[in-house]
């Protein structure tokens, strides 16, 4: 509301941050995970004295390079503009509070990418020994990097202490920090291996093949014996509320239903453990019949898990960009009673000077629909207004909307995942109004075909 | 409607430094990541022109040279990205309020800096790992020029948009407007009369960075192949020497499209303002005229001091510019309200990390050096290229 809202058709601002999110983190996770592989790996070499798998980690790490220092780098930036454009508030306020953090990483990062750079010109340049050492800085720098963001991403969603004396080292290392940082280096691992796999299917020589496809499978076994002990650390941290949502959705979904999270819980599990079957049976049982065409296929298992669960972290998260503080629609969750006694659209600086030139109630509707429900809405595309709102008309929806002012989880259900309704009582039946606009199509339809809308029946089960 | 009801509140929380330290970081910042950038900007049509140039003789300085700058490109990319960081994360902090808000005018666009910024670093590796592999042909040469034309296109236009929204963030009053005849981010600055002479005068400035780029690849070729080195460092200061003679007519444009009031403080109206204004002038004198003995007879000692000059009087232009932000958004953006609560202790420990850090990179830059004195010990296809060029721009003909 303080700013103008960027306003992105069917897919949502969110959408915008999500795609380059889920990229990055797979590239951004290879380029730590695959900085621990290449150190363990140059350490086999060297000990091995093979010149063989030196010739592999050449191949490998220009592979490397050129993917963590270029779309690794540049995706990082992306997630940066990307939030800044939909979630300018929320970006605000961590800048404000963990600046330096933020520069203290970037010197990490200043030295994992000279070390990347170093390490990979030097190849036959300087001796073993001292590529091995520079093998290891990388490996360090790079686990540095994700300890400081890890700090910064795990307080969005459990800001713990930081709540209540806004000092940046509890805001850092808060409830779910550790638990966290586990799974992501155990996650790290396992997509070192997996890009390791892909660059070994191309080794000519069957038998060093089968040696170095084997060696790689290994890295993918650590998270899934370690990685449910994290997930239970983790979840016993979060926010009962978040757990709630998980598992039962909406309270009223229905008996038999599984919410949206917890079907994307249940498929990062199950992605999971065919992955982990997959890489038993196949590259660590029988390596010698691995091919390129396989080592794709763990990478887009891989994708699709990353994606999957990242999503699932940020769901976790809502309503909010921190946790009990800022809502994700950039409203301070401690403003939303003066909003609704006072009126949204006095309040914000953007949203005010906006509603000064509507001259409608249905664009002041409009309005307060764009900077609260727009962060997680959009009209017709993704979680589509004109769908979710069915056949209402204007009093069913205002009766709704009545439900999502309510801050008291009891009479309202959706206080776990949607903000609370920031409105007056004359904003509100703008809103009522506005939103009416947008399911015309489908009243007219339900006229058609006589089905009479339930007030009742609809309201549980809007999502 | 009074401008400054438009212009978004900072959070409610504190910040972590003295607004006088984040101005400075801001600065410093920018002077870190402007270096490599304007090699980048500049380095790539040169580089470019040079391979078109030198195209047909492999031994040609041109094509020498276009190899050596072309091979360097991915680093200085890579460093112009790492180092924009800082004075990003910086502005942000302090002049949120109306970076966030232009930004999101144009949020199409200034997205759509990162795919070509993608594009435009991966031609930069396809010329040196795909085009220029193996033997030397014309045909690759000439291809090389191609695609690194397209590349600096590329970064360009990168350029074009960031002058757009570094310009809009200082015109609250374009803003609600912009916003009300689309709401989607479609928007850019076009109608900006400063826009085109600042972009101009920043694209020079490029070319006279690469001008000395390329003299310091002569200096760190003299022992090798001192011919060479000779003619690097004479036509690099003519590149330099060139482009910042058009940079007089350029800048004098640029001043004349600020808003009188604003070009006053430059001229007299304010102290501090007016006496980097003049140190930059003079500078630029001084650096033209190291340039010119450079340019007419190679000497090392004029060349390192129109570099030093050079490098000294990037940065006044870059407190200049600075403190051009500060006079358009004073009315508007005050960083001076907010609460300041230093994280002594965070602060502590970035900048012991700063001081290691520096430390680390120059026991590797000795590691570096030292590593691509000696012969290569395997002679290994998979070596890479800064290998192989280094070697190819050193034989002498």
């Amino acid at each position: 509301m303080n700013y103008p809202l960027w306003v992105v058709p069917h897919i949502g601002g969110t959408w915008v941050i999500g795609i380059i999110s889920i990229i990055h983190v797979f590239i951004s996770h290879f380029a730590v995970g695959g900085g621990i592989f290449l150190a363990f790996a140059e350490e086999l070499a060297y000990k091995k004295n093979d010149d063989r798998i030196y010739d592999f980690l050449k191949q490998h790490s220009r592979f490397f390079v050129l993917l963590t220092t270029v779309a690794g780098a540049i995706t990082g930036v992306g997630i940066w503009f990307s939030v800044s454009l939909v979630s300018p508030d929320g970006l605000a306020s961590l800048i404000q509070s963990f600046t330096l953090a933020w520069a203290e990483e970037y010197l990490f990062f200043v030295a994992e990418l000279a070390t990347a750079f170093a390490y990979y010109y030097t190849w036959d340049r300087i001796s073993k020994t001292e590529h091995l050492f520079l093998a290891r800085l990388y490996m360090i720098f790079s686990i540095f990097t994700l300890v400081i963001i890890n700090g910064i991403l795990t307080f969005m969603l459990t800001p713990g202490k930081w709540m209540v004396n806004h000092y940046w080292l509890d805001g850092v290392f808060n409830p779910t920090y550790f638990p966290s940082l586990g799974i992501r280096i155990l996650i790290m691992l396992a997509i070192a291996g997996m890009y390791a796999l892909v660059t070994s299917s191309r080794i000519k020589e069957p038998r060093f093949r089968a040696f170095m496809v084997r060696y790689c499978a290994k890295w993918l076994l650590p998270v899934f014996i370690l990685g449910p002990i994290f997930m239970v650390w983790f979840l016993t941290q979060i926010p009962q509320a978040s757990i709630d949502t998980i598992f039962t959705g909406i309270q009223t979904s229905g008996v038999g239903n599984f919410s949206v999270l917890a079907r994307a819980l249940y498929l990062s599990m199950v992605l999971s453990g065919t992955i982990l079957l997959f890489a038993y049976f196949g590259p660590y049982l029988n390596p010698k019949a691995f091919t390129f065409r396989i080592a794709i296929m763990f990478m887009v298992c891989g994708l699709a898990v990353t994606g999957t669960t990242e999503w699932m972290r940020e769901m976790l998260r809502k309503p909010y960009v921190i946790y009990g503080y800022l809502y994700s629609n950039g409203i301070h969750k401690d403003d939303v009673q003066t909003i609704s006694s006072q009126g949204f659209l006095n309040k914000g600086k953007w949203a005010s000077a906006l509603a000064q030139h509507a001259n409608s109630e249905e664009e002041r509707g409009e309005l307060i629909f764009r900077y609260q429900c727009l962060a997680c809405h959009t009209a017709d595309g993704y979680r589509s207004m004109k769908k979710l709102l069915g056949a209402r008309d204007e009093e069913a929806i205002e009766n709704f909307l009545q439900i999502l002012r309510k801050t008291d989880p009891k009479s309202n259900n959706y206080t776990g995942i949607m903000p609370t309704l920031a409105v007056n009582d004359a904003e509100l039946k703008s809103l009522a109004k506005y939103l009416s606009t947008i399911n015309v199509e489908e009243r007219h339809h339900a006229e058609q075909v006589g089905a009479k809308p339930d007030v009742k029946e609809n309201a549980s089960t809007v999502q | 409607m009074e401008l400054t009801n438009l212009i978004p509140g900072y959070q409610p929380l504190p910040f972590p430094l003295p607004t006088w330290l984040m101005q400075l970081l801001l600065l410093l910042g920018f002077y870190l990541h402007a270096l490599p950038m304007n090699v980048v900007l500049g380095g790539g049509f040169v580089a470019s022109a040079l391979f078109f140039f030198g195209r047909s003789d492999k031994t040609s300085y041109s094509y020498r040279a276009a190899k050596a700058l072309a091979v360097s490109l991915p680093l200085f990319i890579s460093f112009a990205v790492t180092q924009g960081i800082v004075p990003l994360l910086f502005l942000q902090l302090v002049y949120g309020p109306a970076f966030y808000t232009s930004s999101i005018l144009m949020a199409a666009p200034w997205l759509g800096v990162l795919a070509i910024l993608l594009a435009s670093y991966y031609i930069s590796y396809i010329v040196i790992y795909r085009t220029l592999k193996g033997e030397y042909s014309t045909k690759k040469a000439s291809v090389a020029a191609l695609l690194l034309l397209v590349m600096s296109i590329g970064f360009a236009a990168i350029g074009y948009i960031f002058t757009n929204n570094m310009t809009l963030m200082l015109h609250p009053e374009k803003w609600l407007p912009l916003y009300q005849q689309a709401a989607t981010g479609m928007h850019m600055n076009s109608a900006e009369p400063q826009l085109a002479p600042r972009y101009l005068h920043t694209f020079l400035a490029s070319l006279a960075v690469t001008g000395m780029t390329l003299g310091c690849f002569g200096l760190y070729m003299v022992k090798r192949d001192e011919k060479f080195s000779d003619w690097m460092i004479k036509s690099g200061s003519r590149l330099f020497l060139a482009s910042t003679l058009l940079q007089i007519p350029a800048g004098l444009w640029y001043l004349k499209s600020l808003p009188p009031h604003l070009a006053a403080y430059f001229l007299g109206g304010d102290n501090l303002i007016t006496t980097i204004f003049a140190a930059s002038m003079l500078l630029t004198l001084l650096a033209i005229l190291f340039s010119v003995i450079a340019a007419l007879i190679g000497s090392k000692p004029a060349f390192i001091a129109a570099l030093t000059t050079n490098a000294i009087l990037i940065l006044t232009m870059i407190i200049n510019r600075h403190q051009l932000r500060m006079l358009y958004l004073n009315p508007y953006v005050k960083p001076d309200s907010v609460a300041v609560s230093t994280q002594w202790d965070l602060l502590a420990i970035f900048l012991v990390s700063a001081v290691a850090l520096i430390a680390y990179l120059v026991w590797l830059s000795k590691l570096m050096l030292r590593a691509f004195k000696k012969p290569i010990t395997n002679d290994d296809s998979t070596t890479t290229s800064l290998t192989s060029t280094t070697a190819e721009i050193a034989p002498s003909t």
